[in-house]
């Protein structure tokens, strides 16, 4: 392996483990380009079956980075999801701690 | 939002937003719009002349009833503004279109399928370029009207086959949409 001693193993234990998720991060992501969404946008955007999409959402909305709440648009009630404050900030950092980890591997 | 984060949630946005216009309702309309201004122009009929953006006024129930229900519901950010790369394209489309006037100009009537194909070419570049076709539309129709009238080549004929084009790239596009977001049988609650 090349060298890489620039990584520090407790960045990597530093990372997000809600966030790190890859079904996870692709409903943050997904979250973060529009300010809210429904189950159905949600499931299409982040190709993810309704059963793996409602797992994921209740521990993301645990975690307090999305808030799920009952709407009526255009007459008709849907469940809407948007993120949170403390969802940004949890991608945000997860971003800004997995970028050095990575740039450490690729030496 | 760091660099590349702020990137990435930006080009999502804008690929979902563009798929979530995907439906053909925008290209079928505009379409119809031009189908009903050539009919008008035939016949003078002042049906035609409300029968081109009467039907305009469908696309919010359309989408309500057939687009929403397949691809989920979506409230975007506030849009973002023009791309560069729109507004240079715009400025070469805009400079071919002066450039055909100024120098073919008084060839009129055999330049017809070169100024269509040449608009039709344009607008082929920008939706394969992944342009919002919003945008590609408001650019591309009034150039139409522009050189077609500068030309004095846009016949009533020209204006309803364009508009026959449009709407049945509108029909393929519905058609396409309906096959990749089938109806859902519920809304998928418990997520909560």
């Amino acid at each position: 392996m090349k060298d890489s001693r620039s990584l520090d193993p407790r960045e990597i234990s530093a990372l997000d483990r809600i966030v790190h998720s890859p079904t996870r991060l692709k409903i943050l992501l997904v979250l973060m380009s529009v300010e809210e969404a429904d189950f159905t946008f949600i499931s299409n955007a982040a190709e993810l079956t309704r059963g793996n999409l409602s797992v994921n959402l209740s521990k993301l909305e645990q975690a307090g980075y999305v808030k799920i709440e009952k709407k009526f648009i255009e007459r008709v009630p849907k469940t809407i999801v948007s993120i949170t404050q403390a969802g940004e900030k949890a991608l945000e950092t997860y971003s800004s701690l997995l970028g050095p980890i990575l740039d450490a591997l690729r030496k | 939002m760091n660099d590349q984060l702020s990137e990435q949630t930006k080009k999502l946005k804008k690929r979902y937003a563009r798929t979530f216009h995907n439906d053909g309702l925008l290209d079928f309309f505009i379409g119809w719009a031009l189908v009903s201004a050539g009919i008008y122009l035939l016949t003078s009929s002042i049906v035609f002349s409300f029968a081109g953006w009467m039907p305009i006024l469908l696309i919010a129930p359309l989408k309500q009833h057939f687009v929403i229900p397949r691809f989920g519901y979506a409230k975007f950010l506030k849009p973002a503004s023009i791309p560069r790369p729109i507004l240079i394209g715009a400025g070469i489309i805009v400079s071919i279109g002066a450039l055909l006037i100024t120098f073919l100009g008084e060839n009129q009537g055999s330049r017809a399928p070169l100024i269509v194909g040449l608009l039709g070419l344009a607008l082929l570049f920008a939706l394969d370029q992944g342009w919002n076709r919003t945008t590609v539309y408001a650019i591309f129709i009034p150039i139409f009207f522009i050189v077609g009238l500068g030309f004095r080549v846009l016949t009533p004929t020209i204006i309803i086959l364009v508009g026959a084009v449009l709407m049945g790239l509108g029909v393929y596009l519905f058609v396409r949409f309906l096959k990749k977001y089938p109806a859902e049988r519920g809304e998928g609650e418990g997520s909560s």
